[in-house]
């Protein structure tokens, strides 16, 4: 017996590779059926022309994850209502590579899709996190001077300590932590030791005076981001129904409020 | 115009205007179907519900309904018509020149007609070019370097075939470059609406204005980082405006950055009718204030001078609009009383 909220759990980790959010918040996820040892899940993205290597690169994973979880014998993604539905669904079946199913298409090409949309992620979840503590009123100085030890979570909250060594609350913050940490996991960082936390992707200290101008360039990372994820959200309530809270997505925590939802 | 509370007087260019055919009779093929159904997608996506249009009208709306929603409702003055040839989607082209010149011809001091070529064209499109700016007099043109030509999926404009393009303009005064720089749109490959193939011409020729439609956006930071270096480069708001009703936040962001990468004198508003009309977006956008937060980091800000600039006068400086001149003219032609008759009513 396939224990079904495990499939769901699974699901719920596959993201779309540039939105980095997941597949079944973006609503993009029609349906999950479960055969005995068989799961099938249907894949429809918002618009009919998605780029063929993120329609297969999101239809790969989801096959990929839920065959980890016990018992999953066989797993079909169906994507739909997508211009190369027929190519990506039976090759991402059969187990192919991108190449074998687009031939004179590099498999190498994923992968450094892949790695700058981690970058990119990076920078965006980072940019929360600072924003966040320059709010709290800690100065650039020792932003960059935090190190792991100076950081902790503490429930949904996160807890930093300041300047005079005093464990401070910043609420909420938890979440944005633990999606800073798998990217920072992601760009194949060690895990943050003795030296400064945040770092540029490339892992080089953050100078307290330049601290602005990288949240700057961050910024506009997220703006682009916010631009992928508003559309693509939008186009899905238009074209099929679906509704999702795009409010929560790419936004800095402390800004979300002075979002308005349609009328 | 745009009237303010206290009374002032806004002189409104329209940066970005279609008149465009995407009827069934007119679609050639699947692809000048999925186009104008996409368009139609981002209409419904970005209006208003109460302001949406049905799907027949928008594939086909004609000269009396864009006076109506530009000039009567919209607060505009003067709209650029900014072409969309695409021949290869639609039997008579989606949107060309000749066109757009119907729209001129009744009401020429209400439209700026802008041209267009594609340098796939070779020779026979700069004789194209030549005969725009005989007929017309045109002194701006529309790109797409996404356009798809037979076997082509789109062209650079850093590309030795465009440089002779940008070369001819420069002979001809033709001396405003729009290129769309933007979403991709189905069924046109995302590569294309890369802004990096603007900096080498932009620095080459500098008596030419290079104005990215939809400023680039998803890719702000590369637009931004070529608009900081090339003075000659504008930013087309098109596409942009929209987000101030729905996402306000994400706009004010937006137009920080650009201010403070281009500053206000570089910025130019466009509603990219038919996708969205003038009138909701010009009313939001003269109520809009920049959050005090953004003041802080970018030492910006949206005054209403500067609202100014970006709602006309920078346009008007592009295309020598005298304003005052124009404003007279304007006052005395037939669609300034039904204007008034829209006003009072």
């Amino acid at each position: 017996m396939i224990d079904e909220m495990a499939v769901r759990e699974r699901i719920a980790e596959v993201t779309d590779p540039e939105l980095d959010q997941s597949l079944s918040a973006l609503g993009f996820v029609e349906s999950i059926e479960i055969d005995r040892a068989e799961v099938t899940v249907r894949l429809r993205l918002p618009t009919y022309w998605c780029a063929a290597n993120f329609a297969y690169m999101m239809a790969s994973d989801l096959r990929e994850r839920i065959l980890r979880v016990p018992g999953v014998e066989r797993v079909h993604v169906r994507l739909e209502d997508h211009f190369a539905e027929r190519e990506i669904t039976d090759g991402v079946n059969a187990g192919q590579r991108f190449s074998e199913i687009f031939p004179g298409d590099a498999d190498g090409e994923l992968e450094e899709l892949r790695a700058s949309f981690a970058r990119k992620a990076f920078l965006i979840r980072q940019e929360q996190l600072l924003r966040a503590l320059l709010r709290a009123g800690f100065a650039p100085e020792h932003i960059v001077r935090l190190t792991a030890g100076d950081v902790t979570e503490e429930g949904r909250a996160l807890a930093v300590r300041d300047a005079a060594g005093k464990w401070r609350q910043l609420s909420g913050l938890a979440q944005t932590w633990r999606l800073w940490l798998r990217k920072r996991a992601a760009l194949g960082a060690a895990a943050p030791g003795a030296g400064p936390l945040f770092t540029t992707p490339e892992g080089e200290p953050l100078a307290a005076s330049g601290l602005m101008d990288h949240l700057r360039s961050a910024r506009m990372i997220r703006l682009n981001g916010t631009f992928n994820t508003l559309l693509c959200t939008g186009l899905n309530r238009t074209r099929h129904g679906v509704d999702v809270n795009a409010d929560a997505m790419w936004m800095t925590p402390g800004d979300t409020g002075q979002e308005v939802r349609p009328a | 115009m745009y009237r303010t509370q206290d009374g002032h007087d806004v002189f409104v260019v329209d940066g970005h205007t279609h008149l465009w055919d995407g009827s069934p009779e007119n679609q050639a093929n699947r692809y000048g179907k999925g186009f104008i159904e996409c368009f139609y997608d981002y209409h419904k996506t970005f209006t208003p519900t109460e302001l949406l249009w049905p799907l027949d009208r928008f594939e086909k709306y004609g000269v009396d309904r864009l006076v109506d929603d530009e000039f009567v409702r919209g607060h505009v003055d003067v709209a650029i018509m900014q072409p969309t040839y695409l021949t290869d989607f639609f039997t008579r082209g989606f949107n060309t020149t000749d066109q757009d010149a119907e729209a001129k011809r009744l009401y020429p001091d209400r439209f700026i007609l802008n041209g267009s070529w594609d340098p796939r064209d070779g020779e026979r499109g700069l004789d194209e070019l030549r005969r725009l700016k005989d007929t017309y007099g045109i002194t701006g043109v529309k790109l797409y370097t996404a356009e798809w030509k037979g076997a082509s999926k789109g062209w650079k404009l850093s590309s030795p075939e465009a440089m002779l393009y940008l070369e001819e303009c420069q002979r001809l005064g033709i001396v405003n470059i729009h290129v769309h720089k933007g979403p991709t749109i189905y069924p046109l490959n995302k590569d294309a609406f890369d802004v990096s193939d603007i900096d080498e011409p932009a620095s080459l020729f500098t008596d030419l204005r290079f104005i990215v439609e939809h400023a680039g956006v998803p890719r702000i930071e590369d637009f931004c980082f070529i608009g900081a270096q090339e003075k000659n480069v504008y930013a087309g708001l098109a596409v942009v405006m929209p987000f101030i009703h729905f996402r306000p936040r994400y706009f004010a962001e937006v137009m920080a950055n650009l201010l403070y990468w281009l500053g206000p004198d570089r910025l130019l508003f466009g509603s990219d009718y038919a996708i969205w009309e003038p009138n909701w977006i010009i009313e939001d956008f003269m109520k809009f204030e920049m959050p005090q937060d953004l003041k802080d980091e970018y030492h910006v800000d949206l005054t209403p001078e500067i609202k100014e600039k970006i709602l006309g006068l920078n346009a008007a400086r592009l295309y020598n609009l005298d304003i005052a001149e124009r404003s007279q003219a304007l006052a005395r032609d037939s669609i300034a009383q039904r204007v008034a008759g829209h006003v009072v009513a």
